[in-house]
C-alpha cells in the first residue's frame, strides 16, 4: 500500500498500460491455441470419419453378400432386409439397390420396390438396367405409358460397346410387352429399329420373323423366315413357321412348298393339311388342264352340297327356302358342268362362288372340318366371297 | 493525420473483433465436435450390434450399457440426462451461460452410450448442449466478460446442430427460436458466421451428401391441401401424445424413490432391449428407416408400427433418464406417421396424389413444429433437407395446424415442461414494461416453519403474528403452504400434535416468479391462502419473496403502473405481518 500511494500518475499509466499488453498478449495467445487445437481436431475427425466410411463401405458389401445368399436360399423378405441396409451405406452403388428392387418384387411388394430405384434413378437417370428394372415394375403394374417410357430410357442409355446383345434383348422384350398389350402398330416400329442392325444370325432371324408374325405383319415375317432358311434351310421349326406365315399370307403355293420340305414328321400339321386340301383341290389353279379345271369344280360342288345337306340334318323339317335355292342351284350346276367338257373361267369361277355360298351356309350349323376349310380359304382367295 | 479513438470505444471494438475470431472458431470446434460425436455413435453402435446382431445381443446390450450410463449420470455428469436442449436454454436465460466443463464432456460420453446401445434417441439435442457447453467453456477460458460468454452459447449450438443435421439455416433459426426465444435477435449475425464455419468443416470431412435423399416432390392436385391438412391435424394429435406420453413417463420415473435413480436407465435398457429384439428398425437415430419412408419405400402397415413403437421407445429411453434428444425421434414419429397417411391417401383419394413419400416429407415437419414448436426452424429445415420449395406450401399448411393443435392440447412446449418438471422455469414473452412485477412488489421472506413443527405451534405462532398462512421447509427450500384456517379446524378436532409437514397435499405449488407481471400476480392470488410465494425460476422450491393482499390492493388502483423513480422492491417492508 505504501508503495501504491507513492506512484505517481506516471506511473499509473505505465502499469495499465502493461496489465492491458498482458492482456491482450493472454487472448492473442489463447486464441492462437485455440487454432491449433481446431486444426488438430479437424485432422483427427477426418481420419476417424475416413475409417468410419470405410467400415460403412465393407458392412454394405457384407450385407450385399448376406442377401445375396439369403435371396438364393429363396428367403426374399430376409434378403430384402440385408439389401435395404447395403443401400443405406452406399446409396450410388447400383447393384444394390438393383438387388433391393429384385427381392422386394420377388415379395410382390412393387411400390416398395419401384421406390428404391426411383431414388437409384434420381442419381443414376440413364443408367440401363434401372430404367429396365422401373420399366418390368410399371409393366408389372400395367402402367403401360411408364413401362414404355423407361424401356426407351433403357434402350437408349449410353451402352457400352459389346453389349449390343443385352440390348437387343430388351427391345425384345419391349415388343413382346407392347404385342400383350395389343399394341401392334408400335411393335411393328420397335422390330423394324431392331431388324435395321440385327446381325446375321439365323436365330435372330426367327426372333424377328416371329414377332412379325404375332404382330399381324406377315409379309415382314415371311421375309425373315426367309432370310433364316437360307441359312439353315432344313430346320424343321423355320419351314414350319415359314409356311404358316406364307399361309396367312395366302401364298398356298409357297406355304405348301414349306410344308412339302419339312420331314415327315412334321407334314401332318393342321395348316399343312389345309394347304395340301387348298392345293390339290383349286380349279382355278395356274397350269391346269381344262378336264382337271372341271373335275375339282365337280368335286368341290358336290362335297358343299353334301355338307350342306348334313348340316341341315338334324333341323330336317323347316328347311329354309335360302338353303333349297342354293340346293337348286347346285344341281343345276353339276348338270351344267357334266354337259360341258371344257367350261370356260367365267363359269369355274360361279361355280366356285356357288361351293363358297354352300360352305358358308353349312358352317352356319356345323363345325369346320379341315376340307371346308381348304375349299372357304381357297374361294376366299379368288375372290368369291365378294362376289 | 491519425484518427485515435476514446479508450472505451477501443475496448468495445477490440472485445467485438476478439467475439467474431471466437464465434468463428466456435462453430468450428462445435462443428468437429457434432461430426466427431455421429462417427463416435455409429461406429459405438457397429462394435456393439454387429452386422447382425443376435436377440441375446439385443435384449442385454442396452441394459448393460445403461447400468454404465446410470452410474455416470448420477454420480459424475448429472446434468447431462435427457436431450440437453432444455438445458442449454436454462443455462441461457437463467445462468448467464455458464456451463461446467463437464457437461459437454459428459453429453459426448453418455450419449454415445446410450444412443449406440440401441435407445431410441438423437443425436442433434446432444449435440447442442455439447457445442454450448464448448462455446461457453472457451468464452470463459478466453476471458471474456460474462455477457459475451452468454452470447457464445446459442452460437456454439447454432454451429452445432448446423453440423449435426447438415442445415446451416435451419440451425441459425433453431438457436434464434428455440435457444434464445426471439426472433429478432442481435445475436443473428453470429449464429450465421458460427453455423457456415461449422457446416464448411462437417462437408469438408463428411462430403456434400444431404442427411436424406429426397426426389423433388410437389403438389400434384389443389385438392392435395386437403389431405396435407389432414396430415397437419394428425401430426398435431400424435406430438401431443408424445409430448404427454414423454411428461407421464418422466412423471413416472421420478415419483420412485431417489436411491433408483442409478438403475432408472438400466430398467428403460431392460425395456428398450425387448423392443428392439421385435422391431429393431426403431434402435438408436434410425436416418435410414426415414431415408426409406421419404421415398415411398416402406408399406403402409410397416409405418404405423414404426410410427407407435418409435413413440413408446423414445417415452421409454427419455423418461428413464438415458442422455439423447427427441428432435431426431420426432422426425422419425414424423416420417412414419406422414408417409401412413399418404399412403392410405393414395389409395382411397379421387384425384391424383403425390407419392407416400411427400406425405413423410410434410410429416417429419408437421411433427417437429408439433412437438418441438418451432414451426419456422421445421419450415427451413424440410426445405434445406429437399433444396425444393414446390413442397413448402403442404409444408406450411399441415405445420400451422398441427402446431396449433398442439399448443391448444399441450399448453407448455415439450423443453418448457421438461425443465418444468426439474423446477426450473423458463421466462415466458416478456411482460409489459409499464407493469410492475412481482419481483418489485414482493416481502422478503418470513421465517419457515419446519415440516416436524406440531399444528398447535404453528397455529399459536401464525395467530401472533397475525400471518394468513404458514411457510413450510427446511433447509432454505420452500416445501409448500398450510392455511392458517385448516390449521386451526385440525387443532380444533385435536390433532394438535400432527407434524404440518404431513399437512402438504403434495399438489402444484400455486407461485409466481419475480418477473411475472401484477397481473398474473392478481390472477393467481385468490388460489392461495392469503400468501402467494415468490420464487426463483433456477429453483422453484428457492423462496426469493412473498405476496400478501396489502401488497397488491393500493398498486391496483393506481392502475399497477410503475413508479417514477424505480426501485424495485420496497425496502421499508419487512417479513413480519399483520397484512
Amino acid at each position: 500500500v505504501a508503495s501504491h500511494d507513492q506512484q505517481t500518475p506516471t506511473d499509473s499509466v505505465a502499469e495499465a498500460s502493461d496489465i492491458r499488453a498482458r492482456l491482450v498478449h493472454q487472448e492473442t495467445v489463447r486464441l492462437i491455441q485455440l487454432g491449433i487445437l481446431a486444426v488438430a481436431a479437424f485432422f483427427v475427425t477426418r481420419a476417424l470419419a475416413v475409417t468410419d466410411r470405410e467400415m460403412t463401405r465393407q458392412s454394405g458389401i457384407e450385407w450385399y453378400d448376406r442377401g445375396t445368399r439369403l435371396l438364393t436360399a429363396g428367403d426374399a423378405k430376409g434378403a430384402a432386409d440385408a439389401f435395404r441396409r447395403a443401400v443405406v451405406t452406399n446409396r450410388r452403388d447400383p447393384r444394390y439397390a438393383l438387388a433391393l428392387a429384385d427381392a422386394l418384387v420377388r415379395q410382390h411388394e412393387l411400390e416398395p420396390a419401384r421406390a428404391a430405384l426411383l431414388a437409384l434413378r434420381r442419381t443414376m437417370p440413364e443408367h440401363p438396367e434401372i430404367n429396365l428394372q422401373l420399366a418390368r415394375l410399371a409393366a408389372a403394374r400395367d402402367n403401360v405409358g411408364e413401362a414404355i417410357s423407361y424401356y426407351h430410357n433403357a434402350l437408349y442409355a449410353p451402352w457400352r460397346p459389346g453389349d449390343e446383345s443385352r440390348r437387343r434383348q430388351i427391345r425384345l422384350e419391349l415388343i413382346d410387352f407392347l404385342l400383350d398389350q395389343h399394341q401392334a402398330n408400335a411393335a411393328i416400329s420397335e422390330l423394324v429399329a431392331l431388324g435395321a442392325d440385327a446381325p446375321d444370325d439365323p436365330r435372330v432371324h426367327i426372333e424377328l420373323a416371329r414377332r412379325f408374325a404375332r404382330a399381324g405383319d406377315n409379309r415382314s415375317a415371311l421375309a425373315w423366315f426367309q432370310r433364316a432358311l437360307r441359312r439353315t434351310p432344313q430346320d424343321t421349326a423355320t419351314l414350319m413357321a415359314a409356311g404358316e406365315a406364307a399361309f396367312a399370307l395366302g401364298d398356298y403355293r409357297l406355304a405348301h412348298q414349306y410344308f412339302r420340305g419339312m420331314p415327315k414328321e412334321g407334314v401332318g400339321t393342321a395348316t399343312g393339311r389345309v394347304v395340301d386340301l387348298i392345293i390339290t383341290n383349286d380349279p382355278l389353279a395356274v397350269r391346269l388342264g381344262a378336264s382337271e379345271r372341271r373335275r375339282r369344280l365337280v368335286a368341290d360342288i358336290a362335297y358343299a352340297e353334301r355338307r350342306l345337306d348334313e348340316c341341315r340334318a338334324p333341323t330336317a323339317g323347316s328347311l329354309d327356302s335360302a338353303a333349297e335355292d342354293l340346293t337348286r342351284r347346285a344341281h343345276l350346276a353339276e348338270k351344267q358342268l357334266q354337259s360341258r367338257r371344257s367350261p370356260d373361267m367365267d363359269t369355274i369361277e360361279a361355280g366356285v362362288a356357288l361351293m363358297y355360298d354352300l360352305l358358308a351356309a353349312a358352317r352356319r350349323s356345323c363345325a369346320e372340318t379341315p376340307h371346308d376349310r381348304a375349299l372357304i380359304l381357297l374361294a376366299q382367295h379368288h375372290g368369291a366371297d365378294k362376289r | 493525420m491519425t484518427l485515435t479513438l476514446p479508450r472505451t470505444q477501443q475496448l468495445r471494438l477490440r472485445e467485438n473483433q476478439l467475439f467474431l475470431v471466437l464465434t468463428i472458431l466456435v462453430g468450428v470446434l462445435a462443428g468437429l465436435a457434432a461430426v466427431l460425436f455421429t462417427v463416435a455413435i455409429d461406429q459405438t453402435g457397429d462394435r456393439l450390434f454387429g452386422l447382425a446382431p443376435s436377440q441375446a445381443r439385443l435384449w442385454l446390450i442396452p441394459p448393460a450399457i445403461s447400468i454404465v450410463t446410470g452410474v455416470l449420470l448420477a454420480k459424475v455428469f448429472p446434468e447431462v440426462r435427457g436431450s440437453g436442449v432444455p438445458q442449454t436454454k436454462a443455462s441461457y436465460h437463467l445462468s448467464k451461460g455458464q456451463i461446467p466443463a463437464r457437461v459437454p464432456l459428459g453429453k459426448f460420453i453418455t450419449g454415445i452410450l446410450c444412443i449406440g446401445s440401441g435407445h431410441s434417441m438423437g443425436r442433434e439435442g446432444p449435440s447442442v448442449q455439447i457445442g454450448a457447453g464448448l462455446a461457453s467453456v472457451i468464452g470463459r477460458w478466453v476471458g471474456l466478460p460474462v455477457a459475451r460468454v452468454r452470447d457464445l452459447v446459442p452460437v456454439g449450438a447454432a454451429g452445432a446442430l448446423a453440423a449435426a443435421f447438415n442445415t446451416p439455416v435451419a440451425a441459425v433459426l433453431f438457436a434464434l427460436e428455440e435457444i434464445i426465444g426471439d426472433m429478432n435477435a442481435a445475436l443473428l449475425g453470429s449464429t450465421v458466421v458460427a453455423s457456415v464455419a461449422s457446416v464448411v468443416v462437417e462437408r469438408s470431412i463428411l462430403g456434400n451428401e444431404p442427411l436424406f435423399h429426397v426426389p423433388a416432390y410437389e403438389l400434384v392436385h389443389p385438392a392435395e391441401l386437403g389431405a396435407y391438412a389432414v396430415l397437419g391435424v394428425a401430426g398435431g394429435l400424435v406430438s401431443v401424445a408424445f409430448c404427454k406420453g414423454l411428461l407421464a413417463g418422466r412423471a413416472l420415473f421420478r415419483r420412485l424413490p431417489a436411491s433408483t435413480t442409478i438403475w432408472q436407465p438400466a430398467i428403460g435398457g431392460i425395456v428398450i432391449g425387448a423392443i428392439i429384439a421385435r422391431v429393431p428398425q426403431v434402435m438408436g437415430v434410425g436416418y435410414q428407416y426415414i431415408d426409406q419412408a421419404l421415398n415411398g419405400g416402406l408399406l403402409l402397415q410397416t409405418m404405423v408400427v414404426l410410427c407407435f413403437v418409435k413413440l413408446a421407445a423414445t417415452v421409454v429411453s427419455y423418461s428413464s433418464g438415458n442422455a439423447g434428444g427427441i428432435f431426431a425421434p420426432s422426425l422419425y414419429i414424423g416420417a412414419m406417421a406422414g408417409g401412413a397417411v399418404g399412403a392410405i391417401v393414395h389409395a382411397v383419394a379421387p384425384f391424383p396424389t403425390a407419392n407416400a413419400g411427400a406425405y413423410a416429407l410434410v410429416g417429419m415437419g408437421a411433427l417437429f413444429a408439433g412437438i418441438i414448436r418451432a414451426p419456422m426452424t421445421s419450415v427451413f429445415m424440410i426445405f434445406e433437407i429437399t433444396q425444393d420449395y414446390q413442397i413448402l406450401v403442404p409444408l406450411m399448411v399441415a405445420n400451422m395446424l398441427s402446431f396449433t393443435i398442439s399448443r391448444r392440447l399441450q399448453a407448455a412446449p415439450v423443453y418448457h415442461a421438461l425443465l418444468h418438471q426439474d423446477g426450473v422455469h423458463l421466462p415466458a414473452a416478456p411482460s409489459p414494461p409499464t407493469m410492475r412485477t412481482a419481483g418489485e412488489i414482493m416481502r422478503s421472506v418470513p421465517t419457515f416453519l419446519h415440516p416436524d413443527v406440531s399444528a398447535d405451534t404453528a397455529l399459536q405462532t401464525l395467530l401472533a403474528q397475525n400471518a394468513p398462512a404458514a411457510l413450510i421447509g427446511s433447509d432454505g427450500r420452500w416445501l409448500g403452504t398450510v392455511d392458517r384456517d385448516d390449521l386451526a379446524s385440525r387443532v380444533a378436532a385435536g390433532e394438535t400434535a400432527i407434524p404440518i409437514g404431513s399437512l402438504l397435499d403434495g399438489e402444484e405449488l400455486v407461485h409466481v416468479h419475480p418477473d411475472h407481471p401484477l397481473d398474473v400476480v392478481i390472477d393467481r392470488f385468490p388460489q392461495t391462502a392469503g400468501l402467494l410465494p415468490v420464487v426463483s425460476r433456477a429453483d422453484a422450491r428457492r423462496l426469493v419473496g412473498v405476496i400478501a393482499l396489502a401488497d397488491i390492493l393500493p398498486r391496483t388502483g393506481d392502475t399497477a403502473r410503475r413508479p417514477s423513480t424505480e426501485t424495485g422492491q420496497d425496502p421499508s417492508r419487512g417479513g413480519r405481518f399483520p397484512i
